[in-house]
């Protein structure tokens, strides 16, 4: 059977894009008592959290720089314990059919680990693992996925 | 030509009332002037003579030692798709109707070579639109395709969905107009199982992305492989009951200004999971990545897929799908990772983990009595996963998330006043996900669902 190149029909499969996400902070709540009232004084005043993780010792979460001072605030109003750490990014590597592939995570460590970039936080949806690293180490940590991944020379949004 | 490409799943043509009531939907659309494509789903469901299921089990039945070839797979499991389509043609024709039975590759979908899961490379249309030309109505064989050399292969999970949606999608540049109806046995897409939530309602309009992400979180309606098709081609997407008169849900680019406004739209459930967490509090964040290497890297060997993903504060976590708890410990109770081996004039030479699956593992402390002998030279850094077996994950579907005030705190306070337990959190650009135990399960999905109001007027469209 013969054909002619046509219209892409399908998302591609497999890791595509790097994408990168900075001017952010990670802020850590040490009041393991406090988490839901602290997240929802941050709601009443207005201030968009995202990428929330749960842990023992309290909560992290991430906003965005512009709102570190007022998350501060708002924190000792609570009043709960919470130190940030600011200019972190999110590097994240984007594919097709996330949940039908194994390994992803593995091979993202793999790179950062070996290239030294230091991984402050993880996250995954179906269709993107998100690493948060500082904002230092960005470009290390893009070109070690690029080459994990062969997306040398293209693949970063 | 204005082409109706109709898609209809095992339940509906597995009895012959079912089909007579599929063949009124195909019969309307032809007297309603459209030119239809039908694309048929295998009959029945497990334990059916031509279900998927069914022959799977036949092939595997003759040695279950030896895996059968995938190519022979596709072979076989194509063959369910052919015979329900070959008799709702029938049933169309002898209604009086013209007719014509296609499969997948005869309709012209060329996949890749990846048996049992393959990707359509491209569609060409032009002996089916030949077909709709002359009248006829056109049966396509839903979940499979050929490789350019003509092997039979199938598209794996959601399979008739996806060919009903690239069908669509490849006459679309050809015709006047296109649109795709997934029929199924509920009249829409949901903003929850009605099965959990008496008063679900049905969205009357959804947009692909909305719709794919209650898939991927587990809504059992339109297959996200299907809507993701559907978006980048800009077709519109019909869910509608076989079995009921009612209008169902039009899925579509969210272009107006209802579609996009900040919206929330369904609460899901889905897996069976279970949630592993490395407490790892005097551990460097070097060291700590490396153990977590180690881990990833095992689980990557064996094809395990991790969810909910979680590191720093002096710990690493995880979930895995349940069926792989015994697989997941095998390889992690026990398992022991070196650091910190630099050079040194006296001991501790180095630090060795030790992981371990609770304080009973037997592959944990199997090691422990291996490694007493050289804990005067190394320190043994034992680490005992907490193990949360019976999780699931509920979603609240949303658009806008970020500008929708307190959603994530709404969700969390009722599901804590509830006393549901929260293990972990995830957000992504359409939903917010918590992990909870399995027997909160409903009540949480009943708790949400009310608090944000989306049995009653709380949901546009």
């Amino acid at each position: 059977m013969e054909h002619s190149p046509g219209t892409s029909f399908e998302k591609e499969r497999g890791v595509h894009a790097i994408q990168v996400r900075d001017d952010l902070a990670l802020a850590t709540c040490t009041s393991p008592d406090k988490w839901l009232i602290l997240l929802k004084a941050l709601a009443d005043n207005g201030i968009p959290v995202f990428h929330l993780k749960l842990h023992d010792s309290g909560m992290t979460f991430i906003v965005r720089s512009e709102y570190v001072d007022r998350v501060l605030e708002v924190s000792d109003a609570v009043p709960a314990v919470t130190t940030i750490e600011p200019n972190v990014a999110f590097v994240s590597v984007v594919a097709g059919a996330m949940r039908d592939l194994s390994g992803i995570i593995a091979r993202i460590f793999d790179a950062l680990v070996g290239a030294g970039v230091q991984i402050l936080q993880t996250g995954d949806a179906h269709d993107a693992v998100h690493c948060l690293v500082r904002e230092a180490s960005v470009s290390t940590a893009v070109s070690a996925l690029q080459h994990e991944f062969e997306l040398v020379g293209g693949g970063v949004a | 030509m204005r082409v109706m490409v109709q898609k209809f799943g095992g339940t509906s043509v597995a009895t012959d009332e079912a089909r007579a009531l599929a063949a009124d939907r195909v019969a309307q659309a032809v007297e309603a002037g459209w030119n239809v494509v039908v694309v048929v789903s295998a009959i029945g469901r497990k334990g059916a003579p031509y279900a998927t299921d069914t022959l799977l089990g036949l092939l595997n039945g003759v040695d279950p030692q030896v895996s059968p070839a995938p190519r022979e797979s596709d072979l076989l499991l194509a063959c369910g798709e052919v015979i329900s389509t070959v008799i709702f043609a029938q049933t169309l024709r002898a209604r009086g109707y013209e007719t014509i039975a296609l499969t997948g590759g005869q309709a012209g979908i060329v996949t890749d070579y990846e048996f049992t899961n393959a990707r359509i490379l491209e569609i060409q249309p032009a002996y089916l639109l030949q077909q709709l030309d002359a009248g006829r109505i056109v049966f396509v064989a839903g979940f499979q395709g050929a490789t350019e050399r003509g092997a039979i292969t199938t598209l794996g999970r959601g399979g008739s969905d996806t060919t009903a949606s690239a069908l669509g999608a490849a006459v679309k540049p050809h015709v006047e107009h296109v649109e795709v109806e997934i029929y199924t046995d509920v009249d829409g897409v949901k903003t929850a199982d009605p099965r959990i939530v008496k008063d679900a309602r049905t969205l009357s309009v959804a947009s692909y992305a909305e719709v794919s992400e209650m898939a991927h979180q587990g809504a059992k309606v339109v297959h996200p492989r299907a809507a993701e098709i559907a978006e980048i081609h800009d077709v519109p997407l019909w869910v509608k009951s076989t079995f009921e008169e009612a209008p169902g849900t039009l899925i579509r680019r969210a272009s107006t200004a209802e579609d996009s406004s900040p919206r929330i739209t369904g609460v899901t459930s889905t897996g069976k999971l279970v949630y592993l967490r490395f407490p790892l509090p005097d551990v460097s964040d070097t060291d700590r990545a490396k153990i977590e290497r180690e881990v990833y890297r095992l689980l990557r060997n064996e094809e395990i897929s991790i969810h909910l993903s979680s590191t720093g504060n002096g710990a690493f976590a995880f979930a895995v799908a349940r069926e792989h708890l015994g697989r997941v410990s095998e390889l992690i109770d026990g398992l022991v990772i070196p650091g910190e081996l630099g050079p040194r004039t006296h001991p501790p030479y180095g630090v060795i983990t030790l992981l371990g699956i609770g304080s009973t593992g037997r592959g944990m402390n199997a090691q422990r009595t291996l490694l007493a002998g050289a804990s005067s030279l190394v320190d043994i850094r034992v680490v005992e996963a907490d193990m949360v077996e019976n999780c699931t994950m509920v979603s609240v579907i949303a658009t806008g998330i970020d500008d929708i005030p307190g959603i994530f705190v709404t969700m969390l306070g009722v599901l804590d006043e509830q006393g549901v337990w929260l293990y972990q959190t995830a957000d992504s650009a359409y939903s917010l996900s918590v992990l909870i135990r399995e027997a909160d399960s409903v009540r949480a999905v009943r708790t949400l669902h009310e608090a944000f109001s989306l049995g009653t007027a709380g949901v546009c469209g």
